[in-house]
């Protein structure tokens, strides 16, 4: 049940994990990042989306900007403590915890995402993929989503829409292009140790093909 | 990035530019020469005094540990502490902490081995810590202030003078050590996690938890900083600590950072911006210093190179165009894979400014471009040929005489870029520059180079293609570029009616003429009208000026424009410099060049 959605936008930051304190994107767009946007148009728990592959239909350029970035993170027991007590106040002030920090983002994007999806276990008996696909189709077609699909961070929105086209995209440059090893997903099989997975990323003619990453066990 | 930066470390290995897996260089100045049994027999000086009278000889020696407040020792070479348990405090009890942590250390690494230099090194910190027999020899040795001098720096064992650190045997020990303390170290005390994919090689390998500091960037710590560090919470991930969130092995983290703090200490490989607000390293697949060599000097054209520019100028236009290159030892091919790294320094993290990855060749194309986009004429007195970025970036700010005044930091990166990689001229270049001329009513080359970069490389109509050129255009009829022109010409007007004039029309109405001419230069026709009636005893110059103005008046028409916007002010400005540049000429008779020769004649022909 393959579907093809267009994406767009003026900046996108796919982080590098290993450059995270001061943001640095990969290159093109990952499929984690890929299937985030998906989810953001539609999900249920009895599906599963799966990449296939993402044309890179635009250059790749890098600008540089500075963000305000708050440092912590709230936990959960802060939450609930203040619900149980209301006087209780462990909220996070972003004006006092504010950082500066580099990032180093990509400009002017543009993707086709290729995607199919499996249908998982938690499917109830009145789910198929039809009624899947043709609601995604719909919600997509609308322009509806659950909450704003983005790029990478929240603060760089992702214009979408079905790619309407009879041929396929085309990507941006002819020839092969090696980008080394990219995230692939994290592997949520563990949910006391959720390991990333990393992927040699090539682009082919500006295409980036997905289905079968070499994901080292 | 983080691959490229391996794949050089096992390239600088293997030209024994960088140390090997497990070993760092160290400042060692003492050798401390041990018996079969471990007693002290003799000490060493190492190396030269160094301006403030320290002995200085870097030794590679068995990777030293990161000690933040922790006891952590280190194989075979150490300061005094560890080796002798004496301190500056002499024989305190923490020294004595630290030299039962190296003995341990030792006890551990050779616990195995009947070798004979392996016991005797044993046998040295089973013993009691012989701090009174060192201190007796150095004193006798290289007098009183020596010991003192001697505490906290770093010792290595020797048998007959020969440092340990060189023996085949031990260095075996250590290596089986190191890389089997991989999973000790990976797990940092906490509960220990399994192999995780490493993010550089796609193996399954042991994470390190830390990464080396990286040292030599200026501005940033001098102790080290880190490139890939992870602290605060919000940029961990999925309850990763530290740099499990970028898994990599010991090894390959030990590699990269390794080949930073190589390149970092190597002038070839390196170069300063604006005073440390930008390092930027460069280097080649080859890892040969000859190609980043070329490529500093001809991306930033400063002065202080050794080579002309004109060699400079032809190095890089064969390489962009294809063609290897012999320069000095090295051949130099514009194939080669080639790296440029931009570093910002952050106190303790460093962030990452740019990275290009590009044959050698193309890279060099792009400077080129850089050239032909700034290339514009330039007064007599200016024998270069291209303009430096150091220069370029002097027009961004306020000059004061003896004093150099440092450019924006992002200024500053982002022209690096757009040399290196080609790409527009920033805006806020653009912007710095305007802002100085209106505060100094003056163009000069490197002003008037900016403005036709910029607008050559983002096409707007307000200063078109017709005006962007490396001389005059005289048959331009763009009207900013002609009240440019205009003005010049009034300017040149005044000074021969005025000859010595003190206050002229440009510090006086520059600024306006060019953002509202409609508003300058009814007045600036009538003071030349005036002018004009000053030159009666010269009527060949006077004429000459008439039909000037004439000429020019005829292109911008009836009436003058009420406002010209940013770009229109940049074709003006144009304008202005060539027309300047002109009358400069006119007074240069002498100059060689034929072209100006034949300026001086048709100038000499009006008058």
């Amino acid at each position: 049940m393959p579907v093809k959605l267009e994406v767009w936008g003026d900046y996108a930051l796919f982080t590098r994990p290993e450059m995270k304190a001061e943001r640095v994107s990969y290159d093109v767009m990952t499929p984690s990042a890929a299937r985030g946007i998906l989810e953001a148009i539609f999900w249920h728990p009895g599906m599963r989306w799966c990449i296939d592959s993402i044309t890179v239909m635009n250059p790749i350029r890098f600008t540089n900007v500075r963000r305000n970035e708050v440092k912590s993170v709230i936990s959960g027991r802060n939450i609930r403590d203040m619900m149980e007590n209301p006087a209780k106040d462990s909220a996070i002030y972003t004006s006092q915890d504010i950082q500066q920090r580099a990032s180093m983002v990509l400009r002017d994007v543009r993707y086709v995402i290729e995607a199919h999806f499996e249908m998982t276990k938690n499917q109830s008996p009145e789910d198929n993929p039809a009624k899947f696909l043709s609601m995604f189709n719909r919600r997509a077609e609308k322009g509806q989503y659950y909450h704003h699909p983005y790029f990478g961070t929240r603060e760089f929105p992702v214009n979408f829409q079905l790619w309407s086209g009879e041929v396929s995209p085309i990507g941006f440059e002819e020839g092969e292009r090696d980008l080394g090893y990219m995230l692939y997903d994290m592997d949520f099989s563990d949910a006391t140790n959720i390991k990333p997975l990393f992927f040699r990323a090539k682009l082919n003619s500006g295409v980036l093909d997905t289905t079968a990453p070499e994901v080292f066990a | 990035m983080i691959e490229a930066l391996i794949r050089l470390y096992e390239q600088l290995v293997k030209q024994g530019k960088a140390p090997k897996y497990g070993y760092g260089q160290e400042n060692v100045p003492f050798g401390l020469d041990i018996d079969a049994q471990g007693r002290v027999s003799d000490v060493h000086q190492f190396g030269e005094t160094t301006k403030n009278g320290k002995y200085r000889y870097m030794l590679e020696v068995p990777a030293h540990a990161i000690r933040t407040a922790g006891v952590k020792a280190n194989f075979l070479c150490d300061n005094s502490a560890y080796m002798f348990a004496v301190d500056t405090d002499g024989a305190s009890a923490k020294a004595r902490k630290r030299f039962d942590a190296a003995a341990q250390l030792h006890e551990e690494i050779l616990k195995t081995s009947d070798d004979l230099d392996a016991r005797a090194v044993a046998n040295f910190f089973a013993a009691e810590p012989q701090g009174s027999q060192i201190e007796q020899l150095i004193t006798e040795k290289f007098g009183d202030t020596a010991w003192k001098n001697a505490l906290s720096a770093n010792f290595v064992l020797c048998i007959d003078g020969k440092p340990l650190s060189t023996s085949s045997v031990l260095q075996e020990l250590w290596d089986t050590y190191f890389s089997g303390n991989d999973s000790i170290d990976a797990s940092g005390g906490k509960k220990a996690p399994d192999t995780m994919q490493s993010i550089v090689s796609g193996r399954q390998v042991l994470p390190a938890a830390t990464h080396p500091n990286i040292r030599g960037v200026q501005g940033a710590q001098s102790s080290g900083a880190a490139l890939i560090s992870f602290n605060a919470p919000a940029y961990l991930s999925y309850g990763k600590e530290q740099d499990l969130n970028a898994p990599m092995s010991k090894y390959e983290a030990f590699a990269y950072t390794t080949a930073l703090n190589t390149l970092l200490k190597d002038e070839q490989y390196r170069r300063v911006i604006n005073k440390g607000s930008l390092t930027i390293l460069c280097w080649s697949e080859s890892a040969e210093p000859e190609y980043p060599r070329v490529m500093f000097t001809a991306s930033t054209m400063s002065s202080d190179a050794d080579v002309s520019q004109e060699k400079v100028i032809s190095i890089v236009k064969a390489l962009s165009q294809g063609h290897p290159v012999d320069y000095e030892d090295a051949k130099l091919k514009p194939t080669e894979p080639f790296y440029v790294l931009g570093l910002a320094p952050n106190a303790a993290r460093l962030s990452v400014s740019f990275f290009y990855k590009d044959t050698f060749g193309h890279l060099l194309s792009n400077v080129n471009q850089h050239y032909e986009d700034t290339a514009i004429e330039r007064p007599g007195f200016d024998k270069h040929e291209v303009v430096s970025v150091r220069s370029l970036l002097q027009q961004t700010v306020v000059q004061r005489p003896g004093k150099y005044v440092e450019a924006l930091d992002k200024v500053a990166a982002d022209l690096m870029q757009s040399i290196l990689a080609g790409k527009r001229y920033s805006a806020s270049l653009l912007d710095k520059v305007e802002i100085r001329i209106r505060a100094e009513h003056e163009i000069n080359r490197a002003k008037a180079a900016i403005i036709k970069a910029f607008y050559l490389r983002s096409p707007n109509s307000g200063c078109p293609k017709e005006v962007l050129q490396m001389t005059i255009n005289k048959d331009s009829t763009n009207i900013p570029y002609s009240m440019g022109r205009l003005f010049a010409v009034y300017e040149g007007l005044q000074s021969a009616a005025n000859p010595g004039i003190n206050t002229t029309i440009r510090d006086r109405y520059f600024t306006n003429a060019c953002r509202m001419p409609a508003v300058v230069f009814p007045l600036l026709v009538d003071l030349g009208t005036k002018h004009l009636g000053k030159l009666k005893t010269k009527p060949g110059l006077a004429t000459y000026y008439n039909q000037q103005i004439a000429d020019l008046m005829s292109r911008i028409g009836e009436q003058f424009p009420s406002r010209l916007t940013l770009a229109e002010q940049g074709s003006f400005q144009l304008g202005y410099y060539f027309q300047t540049q002109e009358r400069y000429k006119k007074t240069n008779k002498d100059n060689a060049a034929t072209d100006q020769m034949v300026a001086a004649e048709e100038g000499a022909n009006n008058e």
